[in-house]
């Protein structure tokens, strides 16, 4: 009577309730690949950033080794580097204006 | 995934490997119509992995968000079910690694876990939460075998388990199944 056979443990086991589908699954599933997105969007633009920094602070050292300031006044390289600064920020200010853009 | 309150028009009537491919380029609204094909199985074996509604739920939207970020790597899309099941149970053993902080390889460690014990009667016909008392290594390769339907070979390269050691594995867990129920049969009767 209590003898059980593999066959009646199979059974059971397929007859295992399956999860109901469920679009708040789904609404779940899409908010994270949103915020996934928006991590990566973040990396690409400190990156983009951070080489952007990169490039002005060595531009004019750069443009020096090159001769092309060489014969130019002294006061033409800081103004020059805070041009490039200002630019910098202008660029970072689209990133976060695009950024607060999207997720309108 | 930009509307996901409803599905797109036609979507749900295309064959699963265009929506595949259409997902694999980048469409959203494709992939969050595979999401709602293949949400119940998925779902459904993740909860008879962990034993949790909550946590079960959790994984497998992990394991969903992996399949997005992988996608452009599947060759095949009609292979797109199997490969998302082997994801789902790497996302559980990856789970499992965390929370003992055991080393690659913990679910066949956790396997040599102490025995949980004497039956509890009134649980007992629950399969659910016997598959649950069942040792990681063993459930994953029943549910696998049994649940699933996968063939012993299928399991090997979906857990990355020698082939010997699935095979014990579907073996003693179904023979531990059965001495449960047995044993709550007796306590019944």
């Amino acid at each position: 009577m209590n003898e059980l056979t593999d066959d009646s443990v199979l059974r059971a086991l397929r007859q295992l309730p399956e999860v109901a589908p469920d679009e708040a699954f789904v609404t779940a599933v899409s908010l994270r690949i949103r915020a996934q997105r928006r991590q990566l969007l973040a990396l690409y633009a400190l990156l983009g950033i951070a080489a952007l920094a990169a490039l002005v602070l060595l531009a004019p050292a750069l443009l020096q080794l090159a001769g092309v300031l060489a014969a130019a006044p002294a006061q033409v390289l800081p103004l020059l580097q805070s041009t490039l600064w200002m630019t910098l920020a202008a660029c970072a200010a689209v990133i976060t204006l695009l950024w607060t853009r999207r997720d309108a | 995934m930009t509307d996901t309150g409803r599905p797109a028009a036609g979507l749900h009537l295309a064959a699963e490997t265009v929506v595949v491919l259409l997902a694999a380029a980048g469409d959203d609204a494709a992939f969050a119509e595979l999401v709602r094909r293949r949400q119940s199985p998925i779902r459904s074996l993740l909860r008879r992995l962990c034993g949790q509604a909550a946590l079960a739920d959790d994984l497998s939207q992990q394991t969903f968000l992996q399949a997005w970020q992988r996608l452009k790597t599947l060759r095949e899309p009609a292979a797109f079910g199997g490969w998302l099941r082997q994801i789902a149970v790497n996302t559980w053993f990856s789970h499992l690694r965390q929370g003992s902080h055991t080393a690659v390889g913990a679910a066949v460690e956790v396997m040599e876990l102490a025995d949980p014990g004497p039956v509890d009667p009134s649980v007992a016909l629950d399969m659910e939460r016997l598959l649950a008392r069942l040792k990681p290594a063993e459930r994953v390769c029943v549910v696998l075998a049994h649940v699933e339907g996968l063939t012993h070979p299928e399991i090997a390269t979906a857990t990355g388990w020698p082939l010997g050691t699935v095979k014990s594995h579907v073996l003693r867990g179904t023979a531990q199944l059965r001495q449960w129920l047995q044993a709550s049969q007796s306590v019944l009767s």
